[in-house]
């Protein structure tokens, strides 16, 4: 029987053409579910890809153009869905309650947005946000790492974990306000110096802090561009 | 020190779960007291978890785990109450069974109780003296379940014995929750449902949601379900087992229900399942009687928005005033239905399981701000409103079996100052669901008039 990842909900198979000649492919995800999928569609702001009117750059953005430490760190960052309370539930299921398996439903979908983005880019090396060793532990798993791996596994690009993030500063991102984030001290530290272009992927961008910090760590150690890839934004 | 016996007997918690310290643990593993055991186990190429007894091989996912670098399964059945790794274990307290403080008069309710209530509430007592029996409570939509139940928790806590009371809903949990606290002020009390505040994991008197049973493990002597023919308690399989695993092999086990399915109709009629029937309301009122109103066309013109006529017809000949409640079948029969209804109702709200304002409007609703409420199957049992009409629009629809009907018909006349109301369902054809009920109220009246 097949169970969608999202919903729980039992798949009935409609017979197409497709899988009437082929073997059924497993189904990880119900038509109601692909509905509500919110896809990351143009237009876009140029920088960080957050979903809006037109391709220009974003308020957000334009801070942080503007900003002494963090003006050109980022390239820009791409993602593949936006942040919906689909998505809010989806991130809940599979990173906080930590059922690892539902992130293959939207595999092809991180791929497809993934080729699409960083098209002709091969040489880019990807580099997950690492998590606290205490984190990690609770989760049984990095959601960056995931991602990162899967994209390697489906592409030329490598996966290179340089950056790695000491046990001081633990508090969950997604607990503080913006303010609270932007004052936060950077908390990675750079294992191994990175001398090809970046692709940081993680899960979600929200206030860009968590990637700039990262960005910025990766830059100062002597990587000349760094880009940045997440589910959703 | 912390009551460790009264904080861990009786129950299964992973690691995190544990309210111990490091230390502590590893004190309590020395002295022989605390015990882990493999949280999933593995025959060959089946897994079982072994805290939500999954054997569903489907319902296991892999999973490279980075506190053991190894892959291996995790339990996704069971996962809405945290993760159940492969790699984990579940703790089990062998130490001293828990000391409950002695209570010569536990029970401070100043009620009486109605000589049917009497009758029933004793043979729960017996029950309960007897342990290792079970008995099921039949007793109508209104008869006053909690109150009937006083007797026998009473007898239990004067034993020193640990109570659960379980119920399919959240909603009745704290419902319940501070007329119990009220009626046995001196004993400890928990309520446990998804983001409870009242958790204190050294109840004696434990109320909560079946889902909330999971963490427990041979530890009740008296085990109280309430509605059992109820959703979601009666379709799924896991429930039943949590339910089992928490009580004791020898516990005394009491369901409760206004409506039992067939199943546990045959099991009484072939004597294999002892039964007390409570056939007559705590008001001694008998329960409303459901009209059938034949409507042709009616699916048709809920959905375009058309007033059926026979509710309009309903409407305008009603003389007394009541609140009105008003069942439909699906969730986007609410908005059309409401359109059609502000006609006569132009104060009126709708109200369905997901609606994030549900709580406020059935309280409002019970503070009488509004007079007429559209719903699904969502308020079918366990709300009280004192003077209603309830009317089903669609009552052939498949939602509403003969428990459903039953239920609705009971919401009508629960107060002792309007013990009547109507109930009307409104079908485009009869159905053998509305047939029975109508016959299972007759049955009932009877029965309440001998």
């Amino acid at each position: 029987m097949n169970i969608c990842y999202l919903c729980d909900q039992s798949i009935v198979p409609t017979i197409t053409w497709e899988n009437f000649f082929h073997l059924p492919i497993k189904q990880t995800l119900c038509e109601d579910c692909k509905d509500k999928l919110p896809l990351l569609i143009s237009p876009f702001c140029r920088r960080c890809g957050r979903k809006q009117e037109a391709e220009t750059l974003c308020t957000d953005c334009a801070k942080w153009e503007s900003h002494p430490d963090y003006e050109d760190v980022l390239k820009w960052n791409r993602a593949v869905f936006t942040y919906s309370p689909f998505m809010q539930d989806f991130i809940t299921k599979w990173k906080f309650r930590g059922d690892y398996i539902v992130i293959d439903a939207l595999f092809s979908y991180l791929l497809s947005a993934f080729r699409h983005a960083f098209d002709g880019m091969s040489h880019a090396t990807l580099v997950p946000i690492p998590l606290t060793k205490e984190r990690q532990h609770q989760r049984a798993f990095n959601q960056a790492d995931v991602l990162a791996k899967q994209i390697e596994k489906r592409t030329n690009h490598a996966v290179m974990p340089v950056l790695s993030r000491p046990s001081v500063t633990s508090s969950k991102q997604s607990k503080k306000s913006r303010k609270e984030r932007m004052e936060t001290a950077n908390p990675f530290s750079l294992d191994q110096p990175l001398q090809t272009p970046a692709i940081l992927v993680d899960d979600i961008y929200t206030t860009g802090m968590t990637i700039h910090h990262a960005a910025k760590t990766l830059k100062d150690g002597g990587c000349p561009e760094v880009y940045s890839f997440t589910l959703i934004r | 020190m912390p009551n460790y016996p009264q904080l861990l007997a009786g129950k299964q918690l992973l690691l995190d779960e544990l309210p111990l310290t490091e230390a502590e643990i590893s004190t309590l593993q020395e002295t022989n007291q605390l015990q882990f055991k493999e949280a999933i186990s593995k025959k060959t190429f089946h897994y079982q978890c072994k805290r939500c007894g999954n054997t569903k091989q489907h319902l296991f996912a892999t999973i490279p785990c980075a506190r053991c670098n190894q892959t291996h399964h995790y339990c996704r059945n069971c996962i809405t109450t945290g993760r159940v790794l492969f790699c984990e274990t579940l703790s089990v307290w062998i130490g001293q069974a828990p000391d409950w403080p002695h209570q010569e008069q536990p029970c401070h309710w100043e009620g009486t109780l109605t000589k049917a209530q009497r009758q029933a509430a004793e043979k729960l007592q017996a029950v309960v003296r007897a342990a290792n029996q079970e008995i099921l409570c039949w007793a109508v939509c209104g008869a006053g379940k909690t109150e009937m139940l006083f007797p026998a928790i009473t007898t239990a806590i004067h034993e020193q014995m640990r109570i659960c009371l379980a119920t399919p809903r959240a909603d009745v949990v704290r419902e319940l929750y501070p007329r119990l606290k009220q009626a046995f002020p001196h004993t400890e009390i928990e309520a446990l449902y998804g983001g409870t505040e009242d958790a204190t994991g050294i109840g004696q008197l434990v109320i909560a949601t079946t889902h909330q049973l999971i963490r427990y493990s041979e530890a009740f002597d008296v085990m109280i379900i309430d509605e059992i023919d109820a959703f979601p308690y009666h379709h799924d399989k896991t429930l039943h087992y949590f339910a089992h695993k928490a009580a004791k092999k020898d516990a005394a086990n009491i369901y409760l229900t206004a409506t039992p399915r067939p199943k546990e109709r045959r099991k009484i009629e072939m004597n294999k399942l002892p039964a007390v029937f409570v056939p007559i309301r705590f008001h001694g009122h008998p329960l409303p009687v459901p009209k059938l109103m034949l409507e042709w066309n009616l699916r048709r013109k809920l959905q375009n928005a058309q007033l059926p006529k026979k509710l309009k017809r309903y409407v305008e000949t009603r003389t007394i005033y009541r609140q009105l409640l008003i069942f439909v079948s699906t969730i986007n029969l609410l908005e059309p239905v409401a359109s059609c209804c502000r006609v006569f109702f132009p104060k009126l709200e709708t109200v369905y399981a997901e609606d994030p304002d549900r709580k406020e409007k059935v309280e409002a609703f019970r503070a009488k701000e509004y007079d007429l409420l559209i719903t699904t199957t969502i308020l079918e049992r366990g709300v009280t409103f004192p003077s209603i009409d309830v009317v089903i629009l669609d009552a052939g629809h498949t939602v509403f079996d003969e428990a459903a009907l039953v239920q609705i018909a009971g919401r009508a006349g629960r107060s002792p100052k309007d013990p009547t109301g109507d109930v009307l369902f409104i079908h485009q054809g009869k159905t053998e669901a509305m047939v029975q009920a109508i016959r299972q109220i007759n049955q009932m009246n009877k029965k309440g008039r001998e």
